[in-house]
This record gives C-alpha cells, sequence and structure tokens, in this order.
C-alpha cells in the first residue's frame, strides 16, 4: 500500500521505509503537517503516520494533520514519543476527534511497525496498549471535556500559562477575578486527575515557589494556582494550537444535518 | 538553581532601575538647585557671599551624587588629592542601604538651602513670593534626595540584606522627614511668618507622600521580577521542546538502530555524527540565532555545526561563499545533515589537510548537489563500498532518492566526492509533491 510519514525528521521516514519497503509497501515523507494542504493526490495514500510535534519546522502540530487526512478520507496512525508529558493533551485530542488506528511510539522496533501494518492490512484494527490509554471512556465523559468546558476556557488556559497572578490573569482575559476563582476550583480536580492517571511528572516542585496566603479563599486560590500554571506552562503549545480551538468550536456547536 | 528567584530579580530590576532613577534625580535636583541659585538674584548684595557659601555645599554634594552613577565618577574623585578614602567609601557603600558621606551631604546641603529662606537666620530682605518659591525648591530638592533613599536598591540586596534596625528606620523615614519640616517651617521669625500657611502645611506633609512611592515601586518591582520567572519558566520549557524535538529524537532513532539484533555499523557511524551535527545545530539555535523553521535552513549553518561537530579545526576545511547563501529545504536540509558530516568525516580519515565544500540547488529535474574536494590519499571506488565507511549506506540512501554519490581523483592528488539527490522543496504547489518523480 502507499504510506505517507507526516514526521519533522526524514529519519522516522527510513525507519518506516525500512520497515516495511521487504513487505511491498511504498513509503513517502513530507517533514511538515502544512505540506499535506498541498498535495493534490492526498486519497492515493491508504495510510498515513503522523507525529503529533514539529518544534522546530512548524508552528502547526499533528492535529492538522490528522483534520486533513481526516478530510481526504485517509486513515491515520499516531507516531510520536507518548512518554513525554507535553505530548498527553495532543493525543487525548487526537483519539477522542480522530480515532486514529493505533498509537505507535517512536521507539518501535521495526518488527512492530510491521506487526501492526500486517494486522490493518488484514482489514483488523491493532489494539495497542499505549492507545487504549488515550481513547475516551465509553461511556463517560472525555477527560478533555473536563479540562475544556467550553471554547472560553482556552485563553484562559493560555493565561495562566503566562501568569501567575489572578489580577494579571483576570485582566489577559478580560474578565473578573472572581470567575478566575471559579475556574481554577473547576478545574483543579481534572488536573489532578489527568497527572495521576497518566503518572505525569509536573515540576517537583510549584514554578513559583511555596503557596502564600491567609485568608480561607486566598488559600485555597493560593493552592490551587501553582498545580493549574505548571500544567499550563506544560501544555501550553496544545492550549495556543488553532487546531485545538477548531476541534473545541465543533465539538460545542456540531454542523447541522439538513432534514431531506 | 532556587525555585523561587522572585526576589534575586527583585533586586535585580530594582538595580537597573535605580541606576536609571538616581540619574534622573540628580538632573531634577540640579535644575532644582539651579532655581535656588537664580534668586540669589533677588538678594542684597551682602547676603551674596553667604547664599553662594551655603548652596556651594549642596552643589558639591550633588557633585558627589552624579560620581555616584556617572561610569568613571568615583576614578575621578579617587584622582583628586586626599579623597582616596572618599573614593574607597563611596565605592563600598554603592548598592547598599546605608548612610553614606554623599547622602549625609546633600542632607546638609539641603537644610543650609532652605536655611536661605527660612527657619532661625533667614536672610531677611527678600520679595516674599522669591522666599516661597526658593523654599519650594529647596524642600522639593530635599525630598527628591530623600525618596532615592526610601527606593534605594540596597533596601531589597539579596546577598547583604538590610539590618532590621534599618529596615525600622526605612519606614520611619517620611514621618522623621515630615517631623523636622513642621519643626523647621514654623513661624520662627516675622519673615518666616511671610511663608504663606497653606505652602507650609503642604511642604511639611509631603513626605507622607513617600509611603504611596514605595509602594507603588514595590509593586512594579514584584510585578516586573514576577513576569521574568513566568518568562523564564515558559522559555526552559519551549527549549525542552526544541531540545526533544532535534536532540533526543536523534539519539531515539540511533537507540533503534543500536538495538537491532544485528546492528549496523556503518548507520550507527553516520548516526552518531549526525547527532553530534544536531546538539550544535540545538546550540547555535539558542546562543547563535540559527534559524530554522517551515521554509528549512541555512548551508552555512549547518556546515559551521558540521565542522564543530566533527571537531575539525586542524584541517582547513572552507565552504565555498556561494553555497553559504544557499537555503535548503527542510527534507534537503535534513539529508545534507547526514551527507556532510560523513563526506567531511571521510576526507579527515583519508588523511585530508585542506578540505573544500560546495552545495548548490538546481537542474531540471531540480538537484541538491554537495561536492568534497579534500587532498587526503585518495579513494576507490571499492572504498564506496567498504564497510569501515558509512558512504555504503549513504549510496543507499541517496539511491532511494533518485540520487547517487560519485568521485572522482583529483589531478593535484585526493578525491572529489560529490552526492546528489532530488531536491524537495517542501512547502508549496512547486515543492515536493509538484516534482516528478514523487
Amino acid at each position: 500500500m502507499n504510506i505517507i510519514v507526516v514526521d519533522d525528521h526524514v529519519a522516522a521516514e527510513e525507519i518506516v521505509r525500512g520497515a516495511l519497503a521487504s513487505e511491498g509497501h511504498s513509503v513517502r515523507g513530507i517533514r511538515t503537517p502544512d505540506e499535506l494542504e498541498h498535495i493534490g493526490d492526498l486519497e492515493k495514500y491508504a495510510l498515513a503516520f503522523v507525529d503529533l510535534r514539529f518544534h522546530t519546522w512548524s508552528e502547526n502540530s499533528g492535529l492538522l494533520a490528522l483534520r486533513l487526512l481526516d478530510e481526504a478520507g485517509v486513515p491515520a496512525l499516531i507516531y510520536s514519543a507518548d512518554e513525554e508529558d507535553n505530548r498527553l493533551l495532543f493525543l487525548l485530542a487526537a483519539f477522542q476527534f480522530y480515532e486514529p488506528l493505533a498509537l505507535v511510539p517512536k521507539s518501535a522496533s521495526s518488527a512492530d511497525i510491521r506487526a501492526i501494518i500486517c494486522t490493518i492490512g488484514s482489514g483488523a484494527r491493532p489494539d495497542t496498549a499505549a492507545a487504549r490509554r488515550y481513547k475516551p471512556p465509553r461511556p463517560g465523559v472525555p477527560l478533555l471535556n473536563r479540562l475544556i468546558v467550553r471554547l472560553g476556557d482556552l485563553p484562559l488556559w493560555q493565561a495562566i500559562a503566562e501568569h501567575t497572578d489572578r489580577f494579571a490573569i483576570a485582566e489577559a482575559v478580560q474578565m473578573s477575578r472572581s470567575k478566575v476563582d471559579d475556574f481554577l476550583a473547576e478545574h483543579f480536580d481534572i488536573v489532578g486527575e489527568i497527572e495521576e492517571t497518566f503518572g505525569l511528572r509536573t515540576p517537583p516542585q510549584p514554578l513559583y515557589g511555596a503557596p502564600q496566603g491567609r485568608t480561607n479563599a486566598a488559600r485555597s486560590y493560593a493552592h490551587r494556582m501553582p498545580p493549574l500554571h505548571s500544567f499550563a506552562v506544560v501544555h501550553r503549545d496544545f492550549f495556543q494550537d488553532p487546531e485545538v480551538e477548531k476541534l473545541i468550536e465543533q465539538r460545542d456547536n456540531p454542523p447541522t444535518r439538513r432534514r431531506r | 538553581m532556587p525555585v523561587d528567584d522572585v526576589p534575586q530579580g527583585i533586586f535585580n530590576t530594582a538595580l537597573n532601575a535605580g541606576g536609571r532613577l538616581w540619574l534622573a534625580g540628580c538632573w531634577i535636583r540640579a535644575a532644582l538647585l539651579a532655581g535656588m541659585w537664580i534668586t540669589l538674584a533677588w538678594m542684597p548684595a551682602d547676603a551674596l557671599p553667604r547664599a553662594a557659601a551655603q548652596l556651594l555645599v549642596a552643589t558639591a554634594a550633588l557633585l558627589l551624587a552624579f560620581a555616584h552613577i556617572i561610569p568613571g565618577g568615583l576614578d575621578v574623585i579617587a584622582r583628586l588629592p586626599g579623597t582616596g578614602p572618599l573614593a574607597r567609601h563611596m565605592s563600598d557603600t554603592s548598592g547598599r542601604a546605608t548612610v553614606d558621606v554623599p547622602g549625609l551631604s546633600e542632607g546638609l546641603g539641603a537644610f543650609l538651602a532652605a536655611s536661605l529662606y527660612v527657619g532661625w537666620f533667614p536672610i531677611s530682605e527678600m520679595p516674599v513670593d522669591v522666599r516661597s518659591a526658593g523654599l519650594t525648591l529647596a524642600i522639593s530638592y530635599t525630598w527628591e534626595a530623600v525618596l532615592q533613599a526610601v527606593i534605594d536598591p540596597g533596601w531589597y540586596s539579596f546577598s547583604h540584606p538590610a539590618g532590621k534596625g534599618m529596615r525600622i528606620f526605612r519606614y520611619a523615614i517620611p514621618l522623621i522627614f515630615a517631623g523636622i519640616l513642621t519643626f523647621v517651617l514654623l513661624p520662627w521669625t516675622t519673615v518666616d511668618a511671610q511663608v504663606p500657611l497653606p505652602l507650609r502645611i503642604v511642604l511639611s506633609a509631603s513626605p507622607l507622600a513617600y509611603y504611596l512611592a514605595w509602594a507603588a515601586f514595590d509593586v512594579m518591582l514584584k510585578a516586573s521580577a514576577t513576569s521574568l520567572r513566568n518568562s523564564r519558566n515558559l522559555w526552559r520549557w519551549e527549549t525542552w521542546g526544541h531540545a526533544h524535538g532535534s536532540v533526543k529524537n536523534t539519539l531515539v532513532f540511533l537507540k533503534q538502530y543500536v538495538e537491532d539484533p544485528e546492528p549496523d555499523l556503518e548507520e550507527i557511524r553516520s548516526l552518531v555524527r549526525n547527532a553530534l551535527v544536531v546538539v550544535n545545530e540545538f546550540k547555535g539555535q539558542l546562543i547563535g540565532g540559527h534559524v530554522q523553521n517551515a521554509t528549512g535552513g541555512s548551508v552555512s549553518e549547518l556546515w559551521d555545526s558540521v565542522q564543530q561537530a566533527l571537531g575539525s579545526r586542524h584541517v582547513r576545511c572552507v565552504l565555498d561563499g556561494e553555497s553559504a547563501e544557499v537555503r535548503l529545504s527542510v527534507t534537503d536540509y535534513q539529508i545534507a545533515q547526514r551527507v556532510l558530516p560523513d563526506l567531511v568525516s571521510n576526507a579527515i580519515k583519508a588523511g585530508a589537510s585542506s578540505v573544500d565544500a560546495r552545495c548548490s540547488v538546481g537542474g531540471q529535474p531540480e538537484e541538491v548537489s554537495v561536492e568534497i574536494a579534500d587532498n587526503g590519499a585518495g579513494m576507490t571506488t571499492e572504498d564506496l563500498s567498504d564497510p569501515r565507511t558509512s558512504l555504503r549506506m549513504l549510496r543507499a540512501r541517496l539511491t532511494e532518492r533518485n540520487g547517487d554519490l560519485r568521485h572522482v581523483p583529483n589531478e593535484t592528488g585526493g578525491t572529489t566526492v560529490t552526492a546528489r539527490w532530488r531536491a524537495s522543496r517542501g512547502l508549496g504547489p512547486a515543492g515536493l509533491y509538484g516534482a516528478p518523480g514523487y
């Protein structure tokens, strides 16, 4: 089959080619998700390997690649270093919104890659333990839906990554301080749950020192702010990704279907 | 590295702001002092020597204040006869919250200047308006000088924090100063009484405004230091993201080859060199301003990284001028990232003392060409298949990209090796998928 690898490293393309060339598959690679927009015959590919982050070479994430592939009807595999903390939200979004066939870790051997492609070739869906962790619970509310309850949460997460003071956060998003406090209270538990579920290694201490505060309200705020700020810093690229904004917008306002 | 480095940031910000505030304050006081000198025009001739003598104290003190801040100012003081101890004292007290000679001199000078207009021995013959103006100038001069003491960077020092007594004194400064002014501005003589009472009240209470200035200064310092810390934290994570994208991924791929049941030493050798180049590129991006983005990277910057990675300083390695201007697409850049170190490394292994590199993009269909000419021992066609080099794998990789690897002996000795492959321009309809063969 024709396979396309969307990864900023030529080496990733070569590893996939090395693993699959002997099986008669044709492997081509592109370095950034942006390049997918310029491929006229994307439909000719039967499968895509998609990396999630393109630090040096592109501002866009793998979520753009997944959308373009989805629109072209090309099934995708996530090909990413899933052990990195800052990939987590991208992975959750990928599995919630695009249902990729599998997660292939960057550390996967040639044999692992061949086995996954062989399963797909036989018409089955590979069920890797790595991917299972990120699939949304059925039934249940996806973690991402609890983390980003509404579109307006994204600017707040972006502001929390930049600032550690609720005055500054409130000013940055043009919101009252009490609403910022409400946001922190509303999201404190889900952040803890995500970190615990995925064993995230958040910075051992809050990035900006010990909590302070005298009154109960201030203490609550002061205790919530450090871990949420640390979390927002680690996942800042995700909260700033324009694709995430599109996904949340579509989730909250799904396109209505015309009745015939 | 401290987790909470805001106090250090506050001190650094106070130091950075302190110098500028001090210089601005010196000029403001100079203007106020000039105004006081002008009031001498309305004083009787017999009072002028005394008035000038009193104002000279403040003038000398102000010059010492300028010496504190202007580059080389303390050196000028030190060169004057008999002023060595003063220069040393000023040098020792700079940046600390303590009492120093310039500060005391300014205090004395301000007191003497103010006593020209009010107090126990004012100059009696002077228009009331001039007296009020002179008094306002003198108090404003003192107010500004004391403000510098209230917001002195020394109060925020991390390494030499002010003692408890000094900290209490800082809180008391506005009250003490207001008390002194109230006392001095009492109508001690009939001359004093000429100054309107509301003006005397305003001037007496003016030191209380220090609390506002102090609070505002502290808020700005803390906000500035907090922003700095937040930016640094974000920068750390972004840097890690870039390090992961370039360095760690390269090592992960290398690990896979190393852990292969039948590891290919050629490939591993090549990947290790590639990893070294990537590390040096990362350094270039962090501190050298090297730019890699969606449009690709520069051959000149890649060449710098290759040389640093191979430690080839003892060999004359030169990239020609035209090649240095070439920018390669992301894919071509990464291929060159493998090709260049492999070819240069092989030239050095062949005993070359001189290596000349060229890189060009052109032709139809468009190709990238990398040429390495050396004066080494020369090579044979068999060398391209020698398993002790990485050239065999390199040739195979280039063949996959519609390219090849060729070598020709140089007339004067050594070899010229040329690597070619089909260019991939990446973004845009004329890019990778616009090129024939894709």
